[in-house]
């Protein structure tokens, strides 16, 4: 039971920016690489305004959002904009690189130093035996709800139909009427806030890491691989089997190899069912 | 009473005109059918009049305002709806968002939705089903539903039988017919069925070469002898 909520910890952290992976790559259909580099910036840029500056951590939170929203979609004007209709791959190989640029610009600020946010020490709840620190807790309520938030955004107002819809085809949103580059530019802001959100997290549960980048690129993009590709909600139930699949890894061999575990699910997924839990399978043209 | 108007207008892709110098127009309520032989530039018209293919000369407008300048959404909006020939619906959303996203904007989205379902009742049973789950013939429903949401002004449609068994072909285009005298809408059509086409459209344009060879009543182009020769581009 306590592997249990260490790995819904675990999903709770990689499942904004997952659903924010998914939502890039079925807007642009490209694999965005540099996942993790955002949500170092969103670590980091919560930490900012709560450390140094003394706001509250919600409010550390809600800038860190702001500020990975502007980042992502400054990415996507200077960087990948630019390249729209080269391949997935050319893309990708691009978003690694600036994935680099990102790790590298946030070591500049911020050193090399792991940080923490100014909170209060608090006692872990105990119930049943179990010890569930009330970070944990906030962690995964926060995660679940923003989660769901985005999966009603998608579903039940226009602007999220619309981002399906352009997602599902772009040509024919624009002839039926439907502001193309807005829409996109508002998915874009979106992924740019769960990357932030995320950040925000990864600091509450775990440290604010300057070499967060590739340790949390792995696991987000492997969550939204084994949820199927285009699937916010595959994408959020993949992050709750990478984190059980973690917690499995350091339980029972090392907790050495919890890092190769997304490698590891992704060959699975890849190998038994391509297009994921919850994703639909399409031809190769 | 002229809906779309066409003078000397010339189209393509970038790479040197398709289309050279068309003139026509269309009225409100009324059906007018291009048929030609293949690569007789007839899609790339009426993608040119969507915004999709590039006007390179020649006016064109609709209710006497300039389309040219416009985009794809912005031309919709202004009431010249396309219904592409494929991947014409959305297909991972339900038929009912395939509506309601194709009536951007709008604030009477359900009373639209109820229009049109009242013009095309067909599409009632499958209203909560993925597009992309339907046969080709309530897709190409569901297309033209969607067009519909848009309250056309004229309507511009590309094969909309293709794929389709002869039955759904002629249930197809007596929908279209219809629409037109029940909405006053404008359709302009472009149909690989010609004979069925014609029955149909009160209007016809004969395209050979990005150029109109011949047009006229749809009724007295049907009875031409030439008109399979026409059709099959050995007059050009």
């Amino acid at each position: 039971m306590q592997m249990f909520i260490n790995a819904l910890a675990t999903a709770a952290i990689l499942a904004p920016a997952a659903v924010a992976f998914t939502l890039i790559f079925t807007l642009f259909r490209y694999a965005n690489f540099a996942a993790g580099g955002f949500v170092t910036v969103g670590a980091f840029a919560a930490w900012t305004l709560n450390a140094p500056l003394g706001l509250p951590l919600w409010a550390g939170g809600v800038g860190a959002m702001g500020v990975c929203a502007g980042a992502v979609a400054l990415s996507d004007r200077v960087v990948f904009r630019p390249l729209r209709g080269r391949s997935g791959g050319t893309l990708l190989l691009v978003s690694i690189a600036l994935s680099f640029v990102i790790e590298n610009i946030v070591r500049f600020c911020f050193g090399a130093q792991v940080k923490g946010f100014d909170l209060p020490l608090t006692g872990p709840l105990m119930f049943a035996g179990l010890r569930v620190p009330k970070e944990t807790l906030a962690v995964i309520a926060i995660s679940l709800v923003a989660t769901l938030a985005v999966g009603a955004l998608l579903t039940f107002t226009p602007i999220g139909r619309a981002l399906r819809a352009v997602a599902d085809n772009p040509s024919l949103a624009n002839v039926r009427g439907l502001p193309v580059p807005g829409v996109e530019a508002f998915g874009v802001i979106v992924a740019g806030a769960l990357f932030g959100l995320s950040g925000t997290l990864v600091g509450v549960d775990l440290a604010i890491d300057p070499n967060l980048n590739w340790a949390i690129a792995i696991p987000v993009i492997a969550a939204a691989i084994v949820g199927g590709l285009g699937s916010p909600l595959g994408a959020a139930i993949g992050a709750v089997v990478i984190g059980l699949a973690e917690e499995l890894t350091a339980a029972h061999f090392t907790p050495t190899y919890k890092g190769a575990v997304g490698f590891v699910v992704i060959a699975l997924v890849l190998l038994l069912r391509p297009q994921g839990l919850l994703g639909i399978a399409v031809d190769r043209k | 009473m002229t809906l779309l108007r066409l003078q000397n207008l010339r189209a393509g892709y970038g790479g040197g005109d398709i289309v050279h110098g068309v003139d026509f127009e269309v009225a409100p309520g009324e059906m007018v059918a291009l048929v030609g032989p293949n690569g007789a530039g007839k899609s790339t018209l009426l993608k040119s009049i969507a915004g999709v293919a590039k006007v390179t000369g020649g006016t064109l407008t609709l209710d006497g305002r300039d389309l040219a300048p416009l985009s794809p959404a912005a031309r919709a909006q202004a009431g010249a709806v396309f219904m592409p020939q494929d991947r014409n619906v959305f297909r991972t959303l339900l038929v009912s968002e395939n509506l309601s996203v194709s009536a951007w904007g709008c604030k009477d989205i359900a009373q639209r939705r109820e229009e049109v379902t009242a013009l095309l009742p067909t599409l009632r049973p499958y209203m909560h089903k993925r597009a992309g789950g339907l046969s080709g013939g309530q897709r190409q429903m569901v297309a033209l539903a969607m067009a519909l949401m848009a309250r056309p002004r004229v309507l511009l449609v590309d094969e909309p039988t293709a794929g389709l068994s002869p039955l759904l072909v002629g249930e197809m285009l007596d929908v279209l017919r219809q629409l037109a005298a029940a909405a006053a809408l404008g359709i302009l059509i472009v149909e690989q069925n010609a004979r069925a086409a014609l029955e149909r459209a009160d209007r016809a344009l004969v395209l050979v070469d990005g150029r109109v060879v011949r047009a006229g009543s749809a009724a007295v182009l049907a009875q031409e002898p030439d008109f399979g020769a026409l059709f099959f581009g050995e007059a050009a």
